[in-house]
């Protein structure tokens, strides 16, 4: 059984902020679907392997190229049916997307280390 | 009572690859803010990992290089925490699988060897930068230094003073440039250390409780901050009090620590495999191909100057702290045949003029073999060592050839015995009462006829040679 | 012009070829019809514009000459696919405003086979639900009868084709959420191999069981949309380096022989009676046309939704730490101090089950917790995986199941219990969790008129297999002509 506590301390991990009204019924959910998930307990896992990956490929790894921007071109009609490598792009497309932002750089409430 | 002091450091090595870890864009350091970007450097939505070989590579060699045994089925794991200079939340790392274990890194300090053990090395992706601004209660972020690979180099806590732990630091670095894997440019942050470090009384075996202190950016500070914390952790003890396990920042301007206000909380990184990089094994072909192609390391070096070239333990350090100076001297001897001569020349002269000019090696006017070529002419006694340091600072200057100068100066040295030997006569014969006085035993004359003959050949004549020859004609004229 | 928009696509490939309309005609019609389907709420964004400026390209190509299976067709595109300069929200608050710099792969490879995209399917936020009703944007409604749900996650996908706004959409399934969003609209849905379609550009929910698929009315169409979708990418390293065969070469072919696996957990008395019965009468047109139905046992079902749940919300959990509201999304406002601008973002940004997601995911990762839960759930799903691959070595060549186990519910029904809209995917998520490919295709309607549909698994890599059984089927049964009448 997971506390209203722990549901409360949990929330502050993953950065969320908890009505406390509604903590009762969101700690309800969790151990619901907790105590289902539990079931797990009964399966015999001796020697199973952890799948982390499907289909166990491995090593694929790229070249150390660097792709300025702009060096790919946009996909058009019946074009390059080949998928080029992802390269830079303009600082612009972070600035018009962010919430704030100071000259180029992204702005952010005064971080105390 | 009298404490014993026990120091691990954590070194993050940036490695000099084009690209990112997992993208792209470039690894440069520097250039506009957030310059250097694309989806996975800002972690947008969709964005996707892909691993750099080189990175991989670069950490068997480090691993090679630091005796290291290297994993061969690897994984990536995220370790996860909020911060505005990790932008997906969180930093893909290797947790309990990293790809070098268990080696170790040799030094020299104060003309003993030492041998720091390695945990682990692993690889991981750098976070941007923050500046912060208290004026306007706000901090910006640069995200160009987000996803540049990092080496992190985990260190027994087999280190005992701050010296020490700066010694291993810049054997580190050595190693890191010997393998051309990173710049180790501490200035520019490639190279970044945090220190544990615990107290305990001497005789006792375990460990006392540490505090970390984060981001030590030179070899000073990493030597002041260690000797602050020795003195405030032995206060502590001396007063009978505990030491509070925590994360410190050293305050270069006043010198001293501080507890760092973002690591209060205790963290839980939930470190899990990152299901979008596949595992990276690490056969032993690939081990193999990278260990021929390692280039000779510090120690191995350092081995063969004092060994086969006979050079003291002082010089071999001063030649082997660089890849290139080695290398340098190596050439020079390979072309005069005269390891000591080479030695004296590369770190007296040549290191002088280097360090005058403010010239990195890479840049020297004067080549290995031209270098090498001037001290075989004075090893066959075609110039002198006094006009060798003159036409030393021409090369320098000029960049020109040994050769080319001493011809054009018409600079070579006089060292035909018959030739001096004709001077040395006509010398003898224009000064017969001195050739009376030193025949008769007045030493001081000796000087005399030196002087005489030097002038005479306009100071070419190989000064030891007129010496010989000098008490080989007396010995004649007596016996006449 | 009649409803062109709803034709499918060798019907739509004819009539542009043979210049009986334009691809702006047929652009135009499929936004109108959008249009007049707006009550079904298929759509979070509808890119007239951009369509119509593309359609001019398209019947400039057209005029040349140019042909290609997909040239000119109108597609939709599932909102948690990334679009370059079209804003991409994933049905959540958090990301209202994101408009991408990028396009996915898919995107990229659906515009270079000429296809023109009218608009931005609605969705459960981050694909997180069953029946489309946790979505920013309000829930999409059933073509069939709007006070159902149209499944979930990919409801407004599968809307849209039902709905006859397109012939064909991409969605995504990670538990589930092409199949059973097909098997509720009675149309056509393809989850291809994990690994097959590149996930570059697709916001993530859980990387190691999201795959990019497509929805459309009958078997070929859906051939060809995948066909167009799969393939290695260089940006995605979990997409397979293997090739594509041309999956259109199976469609038509015999099924004579051909092995299918009825697995004896799936058809058990918690399957509705109208579904069970209706899958039996699939299962014996299979029959007829020469395949031989065989038993199997999948002994670790039981165990499936179990393992989704810990997996899936724990990547989640880590996927969705990058919305911030730092560098794009949603940023609280007012003057906080960096912790609680974090939380605050993240609670408003976020909708109800998508937290609940992110603290579950956060639990079972947590120290203490990560042997117990998450290692105890890979491990299972290893299991789940061998049950799969003892079957297709020793016993079957597809296997047929319930796509769900029960047909389409109202609007509101299962809302307020989490835990029963979970195991609404109970026949979907192994597939998932094996990396398999996975079909639905109409079998049946309901006797209150809702469709019912019919899974097909392949062995991984085989959606020939799956493609040759649905055709077949589809050949000998009328289901996929059905329309529903009440779109509006």
């Amino acid at each position: 059984m997971i506390s209203e506590d722990e549901v409360q301390k949990l929330a502050n991990l993953a950065r969320l902020e908890l009505d406390p009204a509604l903590t009762p019924i969101v700690t309800g959910h969790l151990n619901s679907i907790i105590g289902y998930v539990q079931r797990l307990d009964e399966v015999d896992t001796t020697g199973a392997e952890a799948m982390s990956h499907v289909h166990g490929s491995t090593n694929v790894l790229r070249e150390d190229q660097m792709l300025e921007a702009g060096s790919v071109p946009d996909a058009t009609p019946l074009g390059d049916p080949r998928v080029p490598p992802q390269p830079m792009l303009d600082t612009q497309a972070l600035l018009q997307n962010a919430p704030d932002s100071s000259g180029t750089f992204i702005r952010v409430p005064l971080i105390v280390e | 009572m009298e404490f014993e002091t026990v120091i691990g450091l954590e070194v993050h090595v940036q490695l000099s690859t084009k690209s990112k870890i997992f993208s792209n864009a470039s690894a440069a350091y520097g250039g506009e803010p957030n310059e250097y970007i694309d989806p996975v450097t800002l972690g947008l939505p969709g964005a996707l990992p892909v691993g750099n070989k080189k990175v991989v590579e670069y950490a068997i060699m480090l691993g090679l290089a630091t005796h290291c045994e290297i994993r061969r089925f690897n994984r990536f794991a995220r370790k996860h925490y909020f911060y505005p200079d990790l932008p997906k939340g969180y930093q893909i790392s290797q947790f309990d699988e990293p790809i070098c274990e268990r080696g170790h890194v040799d030094f020299y300090m104060d003309g003993a060897k030492r041998t720091v053990g390695l945990k682990r090395i692993h690889m991981e992706e750098d976070a941007g930068k923050n500046v912060h601004d208290s004026r306007t209660a706000s901090s910006l972020v640069d995200l160009n230094r987000a996803g540049v690979p990092l080496l992190e180099v985990v260190s027994e806590p087999e280190i005992h003073s701050p010296a020490e732990a700066a010694a291993y630091l810049r054997a580190v670095r050595q190693l890191v440039r010997y393998l051309g894997i990173s710049d180790g440019n501490m200035e520019e942050g490639s190279l970044r250390c945090d220190a544990n470090i615990s107290l305990r009384p001497v005789g006792e075996l375990k460990f006392g409780t540490r505090t970390e202190i984060k981001n030590l950016n030179s070899f000073k500070f990493v030597e002041r901050a260690l000797e602050y914390e020795i003195a405030r952790q032995t206060a502590i003890l001396r007063a009978g009090n505990q030491v509070v396990q925590q994360t410190l920042l050293f305050d270069s301007e006043n010198g001293s620590t501080r507890p760092m206000r973002s690591k209060e909380e205790s963290a839980d990184y939930r470190y899990f495999p990152d299901p979008d990089l596949p595992p990276v094994v690490v056969e032993e072909s690939w081990v193999q191909d990278v260990k021929g192609r390692l280039p000779r390391l510090p120690a191995e070096w350092a081995t063969e100057l004092v060994n086969e070239y006979g050079l003291s333990l002082y010089d071999a350090t001063v030649l082997t702290s660089e890849r290139a100076f080695v290398e340098f001297y190596h050439e020079v001897v390979a072309t005069c045949g005269n390891a000591k001569a080479a030695c004296n020349w590369v770190t007296s002269e040549f290191f002088g003029a280097l360090n005058k000019a403010g010239l990195e090696i890479e840049h020297s006017p004067v080549t290995a073999k031209g270098l090498g070529e001037l001290i075989k002419l004075v090893e066959d006694d075609v110039i002198s060592g006094k006009m060798a340091k003159s036409v030393f600072e021409e090369m320098f200057e000029t960049g020109k050839a040994p050769g080319v100068i001493v011809n054009e100066k018409g600079l070579k040295q006089l060292s035909n015995d018959d030739e001096i030997l004709a001077v040395i006569r006509k010398e003898f014969d224009s000064n017969p009462g001195q050739l009376a006085g030193y025949l008769a035993g007045n030493e001081r004359l000796h000087g005399f006829f030196v002087g005489q003959v030097m002038k005479a050949t306009g100071g070419s004549a190989n000064p030891k040679k007129v010496n010989d020859l000098i008490r080989q004609e007396a010995v004649a004229r007596k016996g006449a | 012009m009649s409803d062109i928009a709803s034709l499918t696509i060798s019907d739509m490939r004819a009539g542009l070829d043979s210049k009986q309309f334009s691809c702006s005609e047929l652009v135009k019609a499929s936004l109108d019809k959008a249009d007049s389907s707006s009550g079904l709420n298929c759509f979070n964004l509808i890119s007239a514009e951009n369509a119509l400026q593309e359609a001019v390209q398209i019947d400039a190509l057209l005029a040349q000459g140019k042909t290609a299976p997909l040239l000119g067709i109108p597609v939709g595109i599932k909102d948690v696919i990334c679009t370059k300069g079209v804003r991409t929200t994933a049905s959540s608050k958090i990301l209202e405003n994101f408009i991408p710099p990028y396009d996915a792969t898919v995107v990229r490879k659906l515009k270079t086979a000429g296809t023109v995209s009218i608009g931005k399917l609605n969705m459960d936020e981050f694909a997180m639900g069953s029946s489309n009703e946790n979505s920013a944007f309000g829930p999409v409604k059933n073509p069939w009868n709007p006070e159902y749900v149209p499944g979930g996650s990919s409801g407004g996908s599968a809307a849209a084709v039902a709905a006859g706004i397109c012939p064909i959409t991409l969605g995504t399934d990670t538990g589930g959420s092409i199949r059973q969003p097909a098997s509720f609209c009675g149309i056509v849905g393809l989850k291809p191999t994990y690994g097959r379609v590149s996930r570059y550009g697709v916001i993530a929910y859980a990387s190691s069981l999201d795959q990019v698929g497509g929805f459309a009315h009958n078997v070929k169409d859906c051939a060809l949309v995948t066909q167009a979708i799969c393939g290695q990418d260089p940006n995605d390293a979990t997409s397979a380096n293997r090739e594509v065969p041309d999956f259109t070469k199976v469609l038509g072919q015999s099924i004579k022989g051909l092995r299918v696996g009825l697995p004896k957990e799936y058809f058990v008395s918690a399957v509705d009676g109208e579904i069970d019965a209706a899958l039996k009468k699939a299962i014996s047109v299979l029959e007829g046309l020469g395949a031989i139905p065989v038993e199997i046992s999948l002994p670790h079902t039981d165990a499936a939704v179990a393992v989704y749940y810990i997996l899936a919300p724990a990547e989640a959990s880590s996927n969705l730490a990058r919305y911030d509201g730092i560098r794009y999304g949603h940023r609280a406002k007012g003057n906080y101090d960096l912790k609680t601008l974090y939380a605050k973002s993240r609670s408003e940004g976020f909708g109800r089950e998508v937290q609940r997601r992110i603290m579950v995911g956060a639990y079972v990762l947590s120290t203490g917790y990560y042997d117990a839960y998450y290692l105890k759930a890979q491990k299972v799903r290893s299991l789940i995986a061998k049950d799969f691959q003892e079957a297709f070595a020793h016993k079957c060549d597809v296997i047929a199941a319930p796509t769900a186990p029960n047909a389409p519910f109202k609007i509101g029904a299962k809302i307020s219990d989490p835990l029963q809209m979970y195991l609404n995917d109970i026949f979907t998520i192994p597939v998932n969790l094996a990396g398999l490919p996975g079909m639905s295709v109409p079998c049946g309607f309901t006797s209150s008129g809702l469709p019912i549909g019919l899974q097909l698994i392949g062995k991984p890599w085989d959606e020939e297999t799956l493609f040759k059984t649905a055709s077949a089927y589809e050949s000998a049964t009328d289901w996929h002509t059905k329309r529903p009448t009440t779109a509006r």
